[in-house]
């Protein structure tokens, strides 16, 4: 369903914070979809000799969470100085994070396994009444590791932010999620100022064996190792999980202006859909997608014909990218001219929770250059990189294999040059 | 308390279905009669040998069977943790009392997901032998994987439902289901949606985060008497007890309802929700956040601290949660001031983590509805740094129209929720 709004110009994007395998720092990131790297294996989709140090303002905080909450601290951080938000200057009450947050990781219990094989029999058998003895080899704060809302938690401490907030657990919608929540609380009043994004590392071994076998994840191969979307069900390959974070500052209009904050975007509606057909189960014919297309839009107030642009999710998996593509042709079909489609996911792989977050970023560099880096372009969409920035309007998509939708409306400003 | 601005207009919020599956009863009507008698369903842990743990007891779900009646497909059972059978049952039992699957009218592109849902319960026995032994490339280690994830029993809930408005999966620890249902609220107030199925559901009674709890001193370890161990407020405590299970509810537009011919048992009026942004475990010496999220809803609900008869306190029985907690209310609704009677119904239930803020929310709709206080179970002594109106010992009849339930999580979020009596 979509957001209600009656002010839709009341939400607006002042900043961005990313982190990736590219690189910390939106451009770092905006530089790999210009000149993609060649990558050749799963690992080089995740984060590895990042030293976090320098971005964080508790540096203390890496030695109690686990190193995806640190990604997500990284982004967060990155955000709130891109956005030039101040800690001295916001109201703390009126200033919330919004966070899409993977689930634990088995990895969390790694502390564990000396109390595991300790518990052991003879034969090799775990005993769990000798686990009771066992398990305080464990760290005292082993528990606290593996929560899902860390970054929440000190990302609130960090800035001093005392409002509102959320913490989803929704795999590929969620980052949107915390936008949609986040815009949500602010249209009713709740909140001035919200952190809103996602961080992701889907990397865990369990979990990468668990997705390879549900014939989701692509498999490794000789030469370039890149999501390639949209391919027919046979030449589908499947996705890339990646590692990374990306946060936006969220503001409402005037809280913005009173600090002197430029906005790069306005969120003129958001909305989420399902197929309702429970997990890793999509169906195009309920039509839960175009149907979700058609209704943001009609509440944005936006006409497809100003859409300049449309960003899609390109997982690379068959079913998913089938109903992605076929929701937006059914949405363009009596356009004229077509707006270019595009996607991150063959340069950032898929970012899972922090997916749909850092193309904001993408936008503001698009709609200031008048144009899409080739490496983002869908290929059989009948486009050059040049787009027409007068239709200033731009959708951001969100599609997961488990029937799960969500679409970001936004109209670009104070961009244009 | 500090002003805020005005609200914009919203719609107003109903209940029109609850469900539960608690330790003391697999219905909510059954909860609800277990905690008026005072019934305390802690006992030794079954789900594993918990001996050699400093807590070998817990409050554990009884007699249970998952209802398949209609609507489990047996792909999707197999996706359904032990929580999740519960999350399951306390859902059907919601959608059922509502009659939102009865009626062909329904807009279900207008009906969404809200749920508060637990970190998963990890098999010591799969990790030891499957993920140490880097076996997990199997069906059944997949599936096993799958049935933890947070945003399982959503999806699989929505397809019961039938709802295409959208999923959306919450978790704030303790605060999660609390948290879950202000947003479900949220939603329905904006207009954004007609109705939203919401709540929550865990089971953490499992070797490794009862280890957890442990190891963090949380857990009460009175093994010589269990079933005096969750004491809220009592001076004598000294931590908590896990439980398990959980509460449903559907939220609807009460033009919505009302238009449908819907019971309506209660209506949400009032959500706060802050983060005290101060340390991972602790609560703010001072009950910030806390306080905050109390005002904040009785803010939102339009209503004065007076007007509030009975909180349904997050009460952990842990000694740092209760003293400031009690704090905290009592600067919001100061003794002598307010006629707010406060109780916690964890002495009778555990502490259903992820699911508490959904079951406490519901015993508030419930004391409302029949005007009833729950009793304060393994009260002895209050501590006096708890220097809040206590429920007595046995059930008490009150009159209010307003009652507000409390969630307070690791990681520091805060949540209060208020309830509006209907009188049919």
């Amino acid at each position: 369903m979509t957001l209600n709004t009656n002010k839709p110009t009341d939400v607006v994007f002042t900043g961005i914070g990313m982190i990736t395998s590219h690189g910390c720092g939106i451009e770092a990131n905006l530089e790999a979809l210009e000149n993609p790297p060649m990558r050749t294996a799963a690992e080089d989709y995740y984060v590895r000799g990042f030293d976090p140090a320098p971005h964080l303002s508790d540096r203390k905080v890496v030695k109690v969470v686990s190193a995806r909450d640190v990604l997500g601290l990284v982004a967060f951080e990155n955000s709130v100085r891109n956005a030039g938000v101040k800690k001295e200057a916001i109201n703390p009450d009126r200033t919330g994070l919004y966070i899409g947050a993977p689930p634990s990781a088995c990895t969390d219990s790694l502390n564990y396994a000396e109390g595991i094989e300790a518990s052991r029999n003879a034969y090799g058998d775990l005993q769990e009444d000798a686990f009771g003895l066992h398990y305080r080899s464990a760290s005292p704060t082993t528990l606290l590791t593996g929560l899902p809302n860390n970054v929440l938690c000190y990302g609130s401490k960090t800035l001093d932010a005392r409002g509102p907030n959320s913490n989803y657990t929704c795999l590929e919608t969620s980052g949107h999620l915390s936008i949609i929540g986040a815009a949500r609380a602010m249209r009713l009043g709740r909140l001035d100022c919200a952190i809103a994004g996602g961080y992701s590392a889907h990397t865990d071994p369990v979990h990468t064996a668990s997705v390879r076998r549900r014939g989701l994840l692509k498999n490794p191969s000789t030469g370039s190792f890149a999501i390639t979307p949209y391919r027919s069900v046979k030449e589908a390959e499947g996705t890339i999980t990646a590692e990374g974070a990306a946060f936006v500052a969220m503001e409402l209009r005037e809280v913005a202006a009173a600090r002197g904050a430029i906005p790069f975007a306005t969120l003129l509606a958001s909305g989420m859909s399902s197929d309702a057909k429970g997990p890793f189960a999509t169906d195009r014919t309920t039509g839960s997608f175009p149907s979700l297309l058609r209704r943001v839009l009609n509440q944005g107030g936006v006409d497809a014909s100003r859409v300049g642009v449309i960003l899609l999710t390109g997982s690379g998996i068959a079913a998913v990218d089938t109903i992605e593509l076929s929701a937006v042709r059914d949405l363009l079909s009596q356009e004229k001219i077509q707006p270019p489609l595009a996607t991150t996911a063959p340069v950032w792989g898929n970012l899972m929770e922090a997916g749909g977050v850092g193309e904001l970023g993408l936008l503001k560099y698009a709609f200031k250059t008048g144009r899409l880096p080739r490496s983002t372009l869908i290929g059989d969409s009948d486009t050059s990189a040049q787009f027409n920035r007068d239709r200033d309007v731009a959708l951001i998509l969100r599609a997961s294999p488990w029937g799960e939708y969500t679409c970001l409306v936004v109209r670009m400003e104070g961009v244009l040059t | 308390m500090k002003t805020m601005p005005s609200r914009p207009h919203r719609r107003r919020v109903v209940i029109t279905g609850i469900g539960a599956v608690t330790p003391i009863g697999n219905t909510m009507n059954d909860t609800w009669n277990g905690i008026i008698e005072g019934r305390k369903a802690v006992r030794s842990v079954e789900v594993f040998d918990a001996t050699n743990f400093p807590c070998d007891f817990a409050y554990q779900v009884q007699d249970f069977s998952l209802d398949t009646c209609g609507f489990l497909s047996p792909e999707h059972r197999k996706f359904l943790n032990r929580a999740g059978q519960f999350g399951w049952n306390a859902a059907r039992e919601a959608l059922i009392q509502s009659h939102l699957l009865d009626n062909d009218s329904i807009d279900f592109d207008r009906v969404a997901l809200c749920l508060g849902v637990g970190v998963g319960s990890p098999d010591m026995k799969w990790y030891g032998n499957v993920y140490l032994q880097n076996k997990f490339e199997t069906d059944e280690a997949t599936l096993y994987h799958f049935s933890n994830y947070p945003p399982t029993l959503t999806t699989v809930l929505s397809s019961m439902l039938g709802a295409k408005g959208g999923n959306v999966t919450i978790h704030t620890a303790c605060a999660s289901s609390g948290q879950a249902l202000g947003e479900a609220y949220d939603m329905v107030a904006s207009g954004d949606y007609d109705a939203v199925l919401t709540g929550g559901a865990d089971s953490m009674i499992n070797p490794f985060q009862m280890a957890g709890f442990c190891l963090l001193g949380a857990l009460s370890s009175r093994k010589n008497d269990p079933s005096h161990a969750s004491r809220p407020f009592d001076a004598d405590r000294e931590g908590f007890v896990l439980g398990e299970g959980a509460c449903m509810f559907v939220f609807e537009d009460y033009e919505h309802a009302k238009s449908r011919g819907a019971e309506i048992i209660g209506e949400v009026c009032g959500y706060g929700v802050t983060e005290s942004a101060y340390r991972i475990t602790d609560l703010h010496p001072e009950g910030r956040g806390t306080i905050e999220a109390m005002e904040m809803a009785l803010k939102d609900a339009g209503i004065t601290p007076n007007n509030v008869g009975y909180i349904n306190a997050h009460g952990t029985s842990t000694m740092l949660n209760d003293r400031v907690e009690s704090l905290a209310i009592s600067k919001v609704f100061p003794k002598g001031q307010c006629n707010a009677v406060v109780s916690s119904t964890k002495s009778m239930t555990g502490h259903l983590i992820s699911a508490a803020g959904a079951l406490e929310f519901a015993v508030s709709v419930y004391a409302l509805q029949k005007q009833v206080i729950p009793p304060s179970v393994n009260l002895f002594q209050q501590d006096e740094l708890c220097d809040v109106t206590l429920a007595k010992c046995e059930p008490q009849p009150f009159k209010s129209d307003y009652a507000l339930s409390n969630s307070i999580g690791f990681g520091g979020s805060n949540t209060s929720v208020i309830a509006r009596r209907i009188v049919p």
